[in-house]
């Protein structure tokens, strides 16, 4: 038994858990917007709060708390890093005019002592950043009435300061330099002794500091509070903070000031570093239309693990920059970064890039010529953009052509609907609330079920190769997972081999709750199941007479926390939606279309205007035009469109899903006979 | 019933007849009367005269001295055979006809009128059979649906093979029951018989079709890759097949095959059936097990990817060929078939694109 405890202590000592108060979320992009304005309005906190991670001046923890609170609300998983100047600081700032709002700033000003500044050889002050005095963060600094350098104070105050406040994650300390015989023209006297110090003493003695520095603040703030640096990578503080941004990427000062030589410190410094890893890649454009920057800063990141932001310039970091890019869901990484022009060679070099994800990949042409790559048996699309229409043009490729310094995000061609009932086989059209066309149609099949037959498939973050899904077959429901059937059953009896209709409550990829209901033939009979395909009870949601069938949906279209059974008649009756609970009681019930229609409606519900609250979309059955109509749970009409050409009569199916990965439902209507 | 005809009687004795004797005298001629009739009608029916109808001298223009007829054994003995009783509808259904004069005198007139009982068949054309082999032996006369010989010699039995074409406008499967109503003269005598013809299964239609997609009627885009296409560079392309049958069918199988710069994607869209791939045969091939008269969900859709190469530049590159496929009808047994034109990037049927598949250089 001792030996069993030494074992598991030996365990835990080898693999800390990671008790960490931030967490990175798994699907890529990341994005960064380094914001450094001191005060915040709600306005900019609302944007701001679409960004995963913030670097946001620590100002305005004491100008705009609401702000942080407001993004907090909005985003509650969103990293917020206070940013601070590790070894520079306005002099003076809290007897200046712009002191009134730089709380922060003039309580650390307050109480620099006069021996904490770095000098020349000639004892005067050093500055390197325009109304700023760079500070001493070496040993060679004097020490103030507590007997601290100031390597020894700006640790304490990130921590009673920053890190116990409670608005921060973590503290991002700009100018992380690993050297500083390159400022003021190398005359520097960090050890105070009148002397110029030589590049090496200097450099020595800055860097000793610095680590001293990081280290006494990660032994204050513990390790669930981030630390991030900016400046040239020092692999020596690596393993103390969680990362580093690399400002003006590809810069000049990094790893010999080439996009390789960047990429690499970007891609092998983070596995050094402590978790979180939160390495930022930070490109600066001074025009925000240049989509091939930012599409080369982009794809770059998206090649390691990092977070992207794309701003203005070093003297202006405050923009709220959106692009059409950062609104799509690539997923969970599948692949490592990989040279195409050199396959097997995983030195960082200029080359045609590509790293894989779950719903697609991204290149990156590090080259100086343009660069052809031909997909091998891969489809992908271009994202459907506005900003700049020309390259996101939304069409499928089976070849990319790349300008030099250029990249593309680009979806792999789904052939599959996730979370909602599809047809195997039919044409879907996707479209947003508004009826646009937010991607191109495509089939949705895959022959691992039955063709014509409704399936869904319940996508959790699993890998591909899982598979929870839900078919009908001649009047059967089956149940299965990676191939295997795990239940199957007739809700009518095994006599009944028409097609049924077919919805599930789907939690996290597992089936919570299954509904059937016949299609035109059988009666408007509601078979309600438990996942494990046991009847929990049916109803007849319309006259029992009646031969049109009913469809059926899910959700939760009242807001009261619970699901409700969602109908719509079949043909030959009117075109009525009814909710039931799921005990099969009637809460209400609406007209979808003139009631003179008798075709049938099919129904689909879920959330497409992201209120948090589900909604019905009605599509009429054969012989009605494809009028597409959007309903509240109350039965108020919040939007409707035509989905195809208004002579369009063979009816619609209609889906809910995530179709391009941007985090919102589209709504998807199908059609077996488009041709 | 006595007593009321009795009782009958005594009322017309006390109201007619004791007034007036005639009335009685003209009651009793008027019932004898209709007893005799009566007596006359019946005894037709049961008369058997046994007339030997070759005794009787009938006039010369009606029939020769001295007839032999025996009723119970016509003269005429036909056979008609059905080749073939199963059928497609636009193929001819193949008989043979065997008469034999069993008379001692020539039949003259002998025609066959050949009668559908279907109404919703009619029997559109006759034709002599041109298979040298058909044993004909005879020379007859076909007008319309008319077969007629003019002279039947005794003894020697004639043979003729026909070909009966029938006209509907009725797509699905179906039975004919049909005759042939015989009539001829023997000893000027007209005779008339009906000969019954074994039914004839007309089985379904299966059509099918193909079309080449870059982009949907409606503007979807369904291909990828550069239009016109580009040497070296992969286009991808949509092809649907799809299947209609007019009557219930088995094994349907639909297949083309692609051309060693053209290659099957994987990706597929099915609404029936199974699609597989054949590398080695480089064949598409579609099945269905099976298909309901009417049915509209019989459609598959696929991708090809062309890559074509210089020798096709100013061409329209081929995408598949020898297109073909057969079913065979549960109804009648058999096999329907057809051959579809090959397909290419002149993209026919696409709205959007037609026209412009020819391969350019870059």
């Amino acid at each position: 038994m001792k030996k069993f405890i030494g074992f598991l202590l030996l365990i835990l000592a080898l693999f800390p858990l990671n008790l960490q108060a931030a967490s990175l979320k798994s699907v890529y992009p990341r994005l960064a917007n380094y914001y450094l304005k001191w005060e915040l309005s709600d306005d900019e906190a609302r944007q701001l709060a679409k960004w995963d991670l913030l670097v946001l001046d620590m100002e305005v923890q004491e100008n705009s708390p609401e702000a942080l609170d407001l993004i907090r609300e909005l985003n509650p998983q969103v990293i917020i890093l206070a940013y601070l100047t590790s070894q520079e600081i306005i002099d003076g700032i809290e007897n200046s005019a712009g002191g009134a709002n730089a709380y922060l700033r003039s309580e650390l000003s307050r109480n620099i002592d006069s021996s904490w500044w770095l000098k020349d050889q000639n004892g005067n002050r050093v500055s390197n950043w325009p109304y700023t005095y760079m500070l001493n963060l070496s040993d060679g600094a004097g020490k103030n009435s507590d007997n601290q350098h100031f390597n020894d104070y700006l640790p304490e105050f990130v921590n009673n300061k920053l890190a116990k406040s409670g608005f921060f994650d973590g503290v991002f300390y700009d100018n992380t330099w690993g050297d500083v015989a390159w400022v003021n023209g190398g005359n520097l006297d960090l050890n105070n002794d009148g002397q110029k110090d030589t590049v090496a003493q200097a450099n020595n003695l800055w860097s000793a500091g610095f680590k001293k520095m990081l280290e006494k603040t990660r032994a204050l703030v513990g390790d669930n509070f981030i630390i991030a640096g900016n400046g040239n990578t020092f692999a020596d503080y690596q393993k103390i903070i969680n990362g580093m941004m690399l400002e003006s990427f590809p810069s000049s000062w990094e790893n010999g000031g080439t996009w390789a030589g960047s990429m690499d410190s970007y891609l092998k410094f983070p596995a050094l570093n402590r978790y979180p890893q939160v390495p930022i890649i930070n490109v600066n454009k001074k025009n925000q239309l240049d989509y091939s920057a930012f599409r080369f800063g982009l794809t770059s990141t998206l090649l390691g693990n990092g977070f992207y932001s794309f701003d203005y310039d070093t003297t202006a970091h405050n923009q709220l920059w959106w692009y059409d890019e950062y609104d799509i869901n690539l997923g969970p990484a599948r692949s490592a970064a990989y040279n195409l022009l050199d396959i097997n060679n995983s030195v960082w070099k200029s080359g045609l890039w590509r790293r894989d994800f779950k719903y697609g990949s991204v290149i990156v042409n590090s080259t100086a010529s343009s660069q052809q790559y031909v997909f091998k048996q891969e489809e992908f699309e271009k994202l459907k953009g506005l900003q700049d229409p020309l390259f996101n043009n939304g069409q499928k490729i089976s070849y990319l052509k790349l300008a030099p310094k250029d990249g593309a995000v680009l979806l792999k061609k789904s052939d599959i609907i996730v979370n909602s009932t599809f047809v195997n086989g039919y044409f879907y059209r996707v479209f947003n609330l508004q009826g646009q066309q937010v991607k191109n149609g495509a089939f949705a099949y895959s022959n691992a079920y039955p063709a014509g037959e409704q399936v869904i498939i319940a996508d959790g973050n699993r890998s591909e190769t899982e598979d929870v899904n839900m078919y009908t077959k001649s009047g059967q429901v089956v149940l299965g997972k990676n191939g295997t059937r795990l239940v199957s059953f007739y809700p009518y009896g095994s006599l009944f081999r028409k097609q049924l209709n077919l919805a599930a409550e789907i939690n996290d990829g597992y089936f919570k709750l299954a509904v059937t209901g016949p299609t035109t033939g059988g009666g408007p009979q509601v078979m309600v199941y438990s996942a494990d395909g046991k009847l929990k009870t049916s109803f007849f949601a319309y006259d029992k007479k009646l031969r049109g069938g009913v469809s059926v949906a899910l959700g939760d279209v009242d807001g009261d926390g619970q699901i409700e059974i969602v109908t719509g008649g079949g043909k030959g009756d009117e075109p009525t939606v009814k909710i039931f609970t799921t005990g099969g009681k009637l809460k209400t019930s609406f007209l979808a279309y003139d009631k003179r229609f008798k075709g049938g409606i099919e129904i689909a519900v879920g959330d497409v205007n992201a209120d948090g609250q589900a909604d019905i979309v009605t599509g009429p059955g054969p012989s009605g035009g494809p009028h597409v109509r959007i309903f509240s749970g109350s039965g108020e009409l919040m939007a409707q469109f035509f989905a195809f050409d208004a002579s369009y009569r063979e009816g619609l199916k209609i889906s809910l899903s995530d179709a391009n990965y941007d985090g919102n439902l589209e709504i998807l209507t199908g059609v077996k006979n488009f041709y | 019933m006595l007593k009321r005809i009795s009782r009958h009687f005594k009322w017309r004795l006390e109201k007619f007849y004791r007034p007036n004797k005639w009335h009685l005298i003209l009651d009793i001629s008027l019932i004898t009367v209709i007893v005799t009739l009566i007596a006359i009608v019946i005894g037709l029916y049961l008369y058997n005269p046994k007339i030997d109808l070759r005794k009787i001298n009938l006039p010369n223009w009606i029939a020769p001295a001295n007839p032999q007829i025996d009723l119970n054994n016509p003269p005429l003995v036909a056979d008609i055979k059905v080749q073939k009783t199963s059928i497609h509808l636009d193929s001819a259904v193949e008989i043979e006809i065997v008469l034999k004069n069993n008379g001692d005198d020539n039949i003259k007139n002998l025609s066959l009128d050949l009668v559908s009982n279907n109404r919703d068949f009619v029997i559109s054309k006759i034709e002599a059979s041109s298979d040298a082999n058909s044993g004909d032996t005879y020379p007859l006369k076909i007008s319309g649906t008319r077969i007629t010989i003019s002279d039947l010699p005794v003894g020697i039995p004639v043979s003729k093979s026909l070909k009966i074409f029938f006209k509907t406008d009725v797509k699905t499967a179906n039975l004919i029951n049909w005759q042939a109503n015989a009539e001829y003269y023997f000893y000027k005598q007209l005779f008339k018989n009906t000969i019954p013809l074994a039914d004839i299964k007309i089985a379904g239609k299966i059509q099918a079709g193909a079309a080449v997609y870059y982009n949907s009627p409606q503007g979807d885009q369904l291909g990828s890759g550069p239009l016109p296409p580009i040497v070296d560079l992969p286009t991808d392309f949509w092809i649907f097949f799809k299947a209609e049958p007019t009557g219930d069918f088995n094994n349907f199988v639909m297949s083309a095959k692609l051309p060693e710069n053209v290659s099957f994607t994987d990706n597929s869209s099915l609404l029936a059936g199974n699609l597989t791939y054949n590398k080695d045969t480089r064949q598409i091939i579609w099945k269905i097990d099976n298909l309901s008269a009417g049915g509209d969900d019989y459609r598959a859709g696929f991708e090809l990817e062309l890559v074509p190469d210089a020798k096709q530049i100013g061409k329209t590159a081929l995408l598949a060929s020898d297109l073909r496929f057969q079913a065979e009808d549960i109804f009648s047994g058999l096999k329907d078939s057809g051959k579809l034109e090959s397909l290419d990037t002149d993209l026919e049927e696409d709205l959007v694109n037609k026209g412009n598949g020819q391969v350019i250089g870059e």
